[in-house]
């Protein structure tokens, strides 16, 4: 899953990936703002089938707190 | 829910109220329609430009913002686009007389700021597509 | 539907650098919003075709955008610079455009094709 998340992330925002490493914040890594944060949420919503809640959001902080949201709540 | 009283979900109102029916669905689609009247503000030589579209599109993506909102006991307020991607406009544009058909789906949504996907067809040919970010 | 004139006038432009200011007054605001006269995102579309048509010399009609981002709100009597990069194609133009205000802060991002086949 981690795999394919960096490839598709690296992609879609065009960045290395070797820049998205676990420990990286999303949002300075990636660059972005308050649109392209939703570019983002619908991106993993649609390729790993999970909802990620507004509420959620201020806990996925760097791309660990991510793969570890992805994985409890996949349906 | 359907409804033909759109003022009561947008903001905008004449000379660019842009659409004439909505129909609320779930919370992730709606459709909408418009039937081009000769006064439209974006005909251009007895058809529409595309940012009529684009315009009727946003309204749409209101009324389901403005729904939702009522329906959660809050007001309906003012909304922008953030932005356009993956837009491609068919080759023909719709003519005084013609009704616009719309289907709008919820791709995701980030506090204020909601992300569609819609398609736009007229006698089964689609003018426009496109993904489009409204913040309200 | 004709908006040079009526919603915003050319001040100046050179090399595709369009010096814009916006009228007030358009019937558009009454609309959008009643009490609150903000320029449609659409429009600031329109605006930019029209300028591109005149770089390119003949009448363009939007065929598709790839991006076109509304970084900030644009209303009446304001003062914008449009910059156009246009490249011809078959049937128009490739167009990368943006709009700011004489501050340098962008309003408009735009990429976009634009056809001359209209119908």
């Amino acid at each position: 899953m981690i795999k394919k998340m960096v490839s598709i992330l690296a992609s879609e925002f065009e960045v290395e990936e070797d820049v998205i490493t676990p420990e990286a914040n999303i949002k300075e890594t990636m660059h972005l703002d308050s649109l392209s944060l939703v570019d983002m949420v619908g991106l993993v919503e649609e390729e790993f089938g999970v909802e990620i809640k507004t509420a959620d959001l201020p806990t996925i902080k760097t791309f660990a707190d991510l793969y570890d949201y992805v994985y409890k709540n996949q349906k | 829910m359907t409804t033909d009283d759109i003022t009561s979900l947008i903001p905008q109102r004449p000379p660019i109220l842009m659409v004439d029916r909505f129909s609320y669905e779930v919370d992730s689609l709606c459709h909408s329609e418009l039937t081009l009247k000769e006064d439209n503000m974006f005909l251009h030589n007895g058809s529409m430009v595309p940012e009529g579209l684009l315009e009727h599109i946003a309204q749409t993506a209101a009324a389901h913002i403005g729904y939702r909102r009522k329906m959660a006991g809050e007001e309906v307020n003012l909304g922008f686009i953030g932005d356009i991607k993956r837009c491609t406009m068919g080759k023909r544009m719709p003519t005084v007389g013609q009704t616009v058909m719309t289907t709008m789906r919820v791709v995701s949504q980030v506090g204020n700021i909601t992300m569609v996907s819609a398609e736009s067809t007229s006698n089964g040919v689609t003018l426009i597509e496109c993904r489009m970010k409204l913040a309200n | 539907m004709k908006l040079k004139d009526s919603l915003y006038k050319i001040e100046s432009q050179h090399d595709g650098v369009f010096d814009i200011l916006m009228l007030d007054g358009h019937p558009v605001y009454e609309g959008h919003f009643p009490g609150e006269p903000i320029t449609p995102g659409v429009l600031s579309l329109a605006i930019v075709r029209e300028c591109a048509s005149m770089l390119a010399d003949k009448e363009l009609r939007y065929s598709a955008v790839k991006n076109c981002r509304f970084a900030a709100m644009i209303r009446p009597a304001e003062k914008l610079t449009l910059t156009i990069t246009h490249t011809p194609i078959d049937d128009g133009s490739q167009i990368a455009a943006e709009i700011t205000d004489r501050e340098g802060n962008l309003r408009l991002q735009l990429e976009a094709t634009l056809t001359d086949s209209l119908n």
